[in-house]
């Protein structure tokens, strides 16, 4: 996976700069950093497009996993978002994050960020899926894309979200109040 | 010494239980194990021992043998209630022993855990193992599926007892190579239904040869990864097959095995292979044709495991489903019926259904057939419902309610035909919750 992926490295670096749309989930946020370092030190190179970089907790059994809460930044606005995560890799070097750990560990055991962010690229941990729990995520993106192509900011033509928001509504009153 | 003082102890804590109208459950094997995890070795058995293992079916599979060797008048002690760690089984050695660790019986049966099965046999010695299926399932508790084959397949290496391996599972079948010097390996094999397909319909598992890396090839798919499979490689997967149930009639609910046929009381393919595992586990112990077919004619589980109900008058079909096969199944069911009907899915994430709900991402809910509205209910019933909502059903035929009494009373205001489907800790509420419309 690693060895396939960094084949692509120069077009991908190219597509950044492009403005293209990146969303990287778990193990494509963790390889579009510097490196992996295995529990046993062997290094998976990664495409080295950030700076960021991930180590294996010592101990195999231990894992970040469970039901996660960030609070983020789309446009000006603050947003919360609603994710599961499950990954033993902890992401060190982080200078702009995607949100702030609101429930959950986030980058590393009991961290306070979660992800990393940069104009159009959101990497991280969380699983959700993602873009069903969280409906404004899913704009912001479409939206990021649309006005790339089109050039015109463009305004979306709203949804009926209410079963999504019913779903937010019960699941950060469950994870944030207790 | 001390093994006698435990079971000693135990067998008092069971009476002292029994009369305050207690079951046990767990608990007392997890006592006597957390005391001395040796403590399998103490029981002196000298009946065969049998073991049913797989992620969907086990149950139905180990109840299904229980029943035909009892039928066949023989005594069984079994862990037919489905507790099926280490814990639960040794709970169930417990109470069956003699304090001197001896235990009477002419069969031992065991539905097993996948991951639990080198912990259990290694003091116990193993007569017949049954694998009927491994499938994703919790992998924030389970880890990938490959991890848990890989066990069991570590464990076989050294067995030498009988093992029954499902021919149509990649997953399963590849066990039968784990020790070349075991000739006792017996495979079974369903013959194409009439919904089989060429295509993979459900999301599946093992696409590749386990040994030597090439993509499989299919003839036909059953069910999820479920079929007719072959390596062009290098063959794997043409193996002889021991026993083969054909003439799967699903609507008349009959197969036949050697040319006798099995009316059973079930109407998925996937519980033809549950009793195609029966009859090849119970054929090795000789038992008649006769018994096995008046037995398996009779066999039920009413335990919300394809349980048909009449409530108010209106046909209801409870199933559990705990992971995406599990639900693809049921939903099989409901697209192989051509009556109209409503569907409640009940989905809860406590520890025991695992915390990550995102499995339901898996199921297939892409055209189905004839459904007239979705109710849907449990600790995340919004997931579930924007789940269904995604696949393209029509939203507004989807009503979500996080209390399951009232999403029940909502499924009974028509008298449409109910299917309902419920993951592990929702099924036996919403069981209950059912059957009170009844009173």
């Amino acid at each position: 996976m690693s060895e396939d992926l960094l084949k692509h490295k120069d077009n991908i670096k190219k597509a950044i700069e492009q403005g293209v749309f990146f969303l990287l989930i778990c193990g494509s946020y963790q390889l579009f950093g510097k490196y992996y370092k295995g529990v046993d030190g062997n290094i998976i190179p990664g495409l080295e497009v950030f700076d960021y970089y991930t180590e294996a907790i010592a101990d195999r059994k231990k894992r970040c996993i469970g039901n996660i809460v960030i609070e983020t930044n789309l446009n000006g606005n603050k947003i919360k978002i609603i994710g599961f995560e499950n990954h033993g890799g902890q992401t060190y070097g982080i200078e702009t994050p995607f949100g702030n750990v609101l429930f959950g560990n986030g980058n590393k055991f009991g961290d306070t960020n979660e992800g990393f962010f940069l104009d159009n690229v959101i990497a991280t941990y969380l699983h959700g899926p993602l873009l069903s729990k969280n409906p404004e995520l899913a704009d912001y993106i479409i939206k990021h894309c649309l006005d790339r192509k089109y050039d015109e900011n463009i305004v979306l033509q709203p949804l009926d979200d209410s079963f999504e928001n019913n779903c937010r509504e019960q699941l950060l009153n469950r994870f944030l109040n207790t | 010494m001390k093994n006698f003082f435990i079971v000693l102890i135990i067998k008092i804590l069971y009476l002292a239980l029994k009369i305050v109208g207690k079951k046990g459950g767990n608990f007392l094997g997890k006592l006597a194990y957390d005391w001395n995890s040796s403590i399998f070795k103490y029981f002196k058995i000298d009946c065969p021992i049998i073991a049913v293992t797989a992620t969907n079916g086990k149950t139905m599979t180990n109840n299904a043998i229980v029943h035909v060797l009892k039928t066949a008048n023989k005594k069984v002690i079994s862990n037919t209630e489905g507790n099926n760690m280490e814990t639960g089984i040794l709970s169930t050695l417990l109470k069956s022993t003699t304090l001197t660790g001896k235990i009477k019986a002419d069969y031992l049966v065991f539905e097993v855990d996948e991951g639990y099965i080198p912990v259990v046999f290694k003091d116990l010695k193993l007569d017949t193992l049954v694998v009927i299926d491994f499938f994703r399932d919790q992998l924030d508790r389970n880890g990938e599926v490959e991890t848990l084959i890989l066990k069991i397949y570590d464990f076989l290496k050294s067995y030498t007892g009988n093992l029954i391996l499902n021919n149509d599972d990649p997953n399963v079948a590849r066990l039968g190579k784990a020790n070349p010097e075991n000739k006792n390996i017996y495979y079974f094999s369903v013959d194409k239904y009439k919904h089989a397909t060429k295509e993979i319909k459900e999301a599946g598992e093992g696409k590749f040869c386990p040994f030597c890396n090439t993509r499989i090839e299919y003839e036909y798919y059953q069910y999820s990864h479920i079929g007719k499979f072959k390596c062009p490689n290098c063959d794997y997967g043409n193996n002889e097959i021991y026993k083969f149930a054909t003439n799967i009639d699903l609507a008349n609910k009959s197969f036949k095995v050697d040319n006798n046929i099995y009316q059973i009381k079930f109407n998925s393919i996937y519980n033809i292979y549950n009793f195609i595992a029966v009859i090849s586990c119970v054929s090795l112990y000789n038992i008649d044709t006769e018994i096995i077919q008046k037995a398996l004619s009779t066999f039920v589980l009413n335990n919300g495991r394809l349980e048909k109900l009449e409530i108010k008058n209106i046909p209801t079909i409870i199933n559990l489903a705990k992971n995406p096969t599990g639900a693809n199944v049921s939903l099989r069911i409901l697209n192989e019926d051509d009556d109209e009907k409503e569907l409640l899915f009940v989905l809860n994430d406590n520890l025991a259904d695992g915390f990550d709900v995102s499995w339901i991402w898996d199921i297939n809910f892409d055209n189905l057939k004839n459904v007239k509205r979705i109710i849907t209910s449990g600790t995340r019933a919004y997931d579930i419902a924007i789940r269904i909502k995604t696949a393209g059903y029509d939203s507004n035929k989807i009503e979500a309610y996080p209390n399951l009494k009232e999403a029940v009373q909502n499924l009974y205001s028509t008298n449409i035909k109910k299917y309902v489907i419920a993951n592990y800790t929702s099924l036996q509420p919403t069981r209950k919750e059912i059957l009170n419309l009844n009173k």
